[in-house]
């Protein structure tokens, strides 16, 4: 899952990218309004952390310039006065949750997961496809109640196209929802991780977890 | 409500705090001074006219007296018939009589005065010849001029005779006429005075519409519908409505200014907060990594500090929001509480969107909250947020208006309510009912703070649908 963390003071920016990061989140950060804007426009995020207090373009405007741009992705905004107006005018504006300053950043975390999981269609954090199951909120996945040991990636990877069940991803796609915008990427590696994922999930190769679609992409199919 | 009253006074008809009322008093107390030193100055002015055309008369009937009488052997004759018929015709009111000072007896009285008893003692003293004297006399209830005239004739013997000629008139007529006038003065007088009132009255109400203009103005701008004063003012209150406009937007500008320095406060405030409380989580991480979770001095002074992030923030959020609620700005606006309640739910159905709670919205839409939109917003978001959070997905929103601009506001829930010990304790500042939730635990104290700012109350019942009921009035 890829994310853009829109937040002017460095310190707390870099806070929440390491946490990001460190969650397996593929994390891209923009200092103010107006570099948060174009990145917004420009890649495709899973969801952004919008501070509302920006230089430039404040949160409120930024929000809904996205908007108005037909961009969907959840936006989860920081408020620092945390009075009702500003919360309000905020989720007016197209955002879909919010968070006091200060906060836990665990606080932050669930947030963040239950919007992705809301945005993906998912009343809850467990994804179960027969004996397959993932859990979104420790981001983790199971088969035949075995836990799979997954590297971050494979684990995202499995994760981005299960919540895009029966939808066809690319390469592309998923090399842009697995990668920050800095990361120098190969699409070659997004093979290897499919054939990992085949292999540790189903080594007889019956169940075909994951199709590819020739010339197109992949697909869940359970 | 707290502040300027912004109640509409009404003028008692004869109070004297309203510019219309003196001016009117004013004029009904000096319209009829004037009116009466008027009438009788021109009473008193018409009578003295009457009274001299009078003498004028008398002094006319003294010399065609004189003129008709004849001295033969030292006594005065005077015709039978004389050309005054009045003198000729008994009780005409006019009458003459002459007296010789010789023996101070009546020697000739008119036919018109033969019944008249003041011919018996009449006159008072005998003049010097050729004086004159003109007087009113009241004899038996009869009121009469009289004019006095002595004449001197010279006898064949060069003897002098002086005579007293006495012309008297009855005063009847002169009264009567007097009366005439008296009434058709008083009359126009009375009617001039009350033309004058109504038009003073139309006049004035002319005059001080401007002024009227102003303060229903001014009324709009208290009750929100517009900002500033835009109507077209004549020249002499052009000065105070502009002062007034440039207050208003001074006002305004500090407002929306000291609002800024608050949000910009709570940012610098609350970012380096944040950065502290992310600092102490990578701390715990770096020191699980290491395993030193078990060292219990560095895990209580974690705590410690994340107990002092956590007051500190308190303390600013607190205090902040105390510090911009604004009941006694006159020219606060009104606000229309349903469209408010849809916002806030619209916001908070998105937050909550998992719970599919029922709200039912009892608002009309002519229902509104004089005072500033930021404390309603506050209140119905910290409610509204207990509700959604404690309530088991039905809330009913009811507002109504109470004494014209005082709203009732009821938020209940079907949650588990409190108990009666709790209702108290939870109005606290940081005080909560319920530690399951994530929250900054000074909602309802910030209620209760922003409507006692408004001299309001709030009360914490019984819902019908079984949770709790916060009903409000401000």
């Amino acid at each position: 899952m890829r994310i853009l963390v829109v937040e002017d003071e460095t310190i707390l920016r870099q806070q929440l990218e390491k946490l990001l990061t460190q969650h397996q989140y593929a994390v891209d950060s923009a200092k103010d309004g107006e570099d948060g804007f174009f990145l917004g426009k420009e890649y495709e995020y899973d969801i952004a952390i919008v501070d509302l207090g920006l230089p430039k373009i404040n949160g409120i405007e930024l929000i809904k310039k996205w908007r108005l741009d037909n961009i969907n992705f959840p936006i989860l905004i920081l408020t620092a006065r945390g009075n009702w107006q500003d919360k309000v005018s905020g989720l007016d504006s197209g955002a879909d949750d919010y968070l006091v300053k200060p906060f836990h950043l665990e606080e932050l975390l669930s947030r963040v997961k239950a919007l992705l999981r809301r945005s993906k269609g998912q009343a809850n954090s467990l994804l179960i496809f027969g004996k397959l199951c993932l859990d979104l909120s420790a981001k983790s996945a199971s088969f035949a109640e075995q836990k799979l040991e997954l590297t971050a990636y494979e684990y995202n990877t499995l994760e981005y196209l299960a919540l895009n069940r029966g939808n066809v991803i690319s390469k592309t796609e998923l090399t842009e929802h697995l990668y920050a915008q800095d990361y120098d990427r190969d699409s070659n590696v997004i093979e290897v991780f499919i054939g990992r994922l085949r292999k540790k999930i189903d080594p007889t190769g019956k169940l075909e977890v994951i199709n590819t679609v020739r010339g197109q992409g992949y697909r869940f199919s359970l | 409500m707290t502040g300027l009253s912004r109640e509409k006074k009404t003028i008692l008809p004869l109070s004297t705090n309203s510019i219309n009322n003196r001016l009117l008093i004013a004029s009904l107390i000096l319209l009829p001074l004037f009116c009466g030193i008027l009438g009788f100055s021109l009473d008193k002015a018409f009578s003295e006219s009457l009274k001299s055309n009078e003498k004028a008369q008398l002094l006319l009937q003294a010399y065609a007296l004189i003129a008709s009488a004849e001295l033969n052997n030292n006594e005065l004759w005077l015709p039978e018939q004389l050309t005054e018929d009045k003198l000729n015709q008994v009780s005409s009111g006019l009458f003459a009589v002459i007296y010789s000072d010789k023996d101070g007896k009546a020697v000739w009285i008119s036919p018109s005065g033969k019944n008249s008893s003041i011919t018996q003692n009449w006159p008072p003293e005998a003049l010097p010849s050729g004086d004159q004297l003109f007087t009113e006399l009241d004899h038996h209830d009869e009121k009469l001029f009289s004019f006095q005239y002595s004449v001197t004739w010279e006898t064949s013997d060069k003897e002098n005779l002086t005579f007293q000629f006495g012309i008297f008139n009855n005063q009847q007529t002169f009264n009567e006429q007097v009366l005439t006038y008296q009434r058709s003065l008083w009359g126009w007088l009375g009617a001039i005075a009350i033309s004058i009132i109504i038009l003073q009255t139309l006049i004035l109400k002319w005059g001080l519409r401007p002024i009227r203009i102003v303060a229903e103005d001014l009324r709009s701008v208290q009750d929100g519908q517009t900002t500033q004063l835009k109507g077209h003012y004549p020249i002499e209150l052009i000065e105070m409505t502009s002062s007034i406009n440039a207050l208003l937007a001074t006002e305004a500008e500090q407002r929306t200014r000291y609002k800024d320095s608050l949000s910009n406060l709570a940012h610098s405030l609350k970012t380096p907060l944040a950065i502290m409380q992310g600092s102490l989580y990578e701390l715990r991480n770096s020191d699980f990594e290491e395993n030193n979770s078990r060292d219990i001095n560095k895990s209580s002074a974690r705590k410690e500090l994340s107990e002092q992030i956590k007051r500190i923030d308190q303390i600013i959020s607190y205090q902040l929001k105390r510090s911009v609620v604004a009941p006694n700005n006159p020219f606060s606006t009104m606000i229309n509480v349903r469209h408010q309640c849809e916002r806030v739910i619209t916001a908070l159905k998105k937050v909550y969107v998992e719970n599919h709670t029922f709200v039912e919205l009892e608002v009309e839409k002519n229902i509104f909250f004089r005072g500033d939109e930021n404390d309603l917003v506050e209140v119905l978001g910290n409610l509204l947020d207990n509700a959604f959070k404690y309530g088991n997905e039905h809330i009913l929103i009811r507002a109504k208006q109470i004494r014209e601009h005082n709203l009732n506001l009821a938020i209940e829930d079907n949650g588990s309510g409190i108990s009666e010990e709790l209702k108290n304790k939870v109005l606290e500042r940081g005080e909560r009912a319920d530690t399951s939730q994530q929250g900054q635990g000074i909602g309802l104290a910030t209620v209760t703070d922003i409507v006692s700012h408004y001299s309001g109350s709030l009360k914490l019942e019984n819902s019908k649908l079984g949770g709790l009921a916060v009903i409000i009035e401000f």
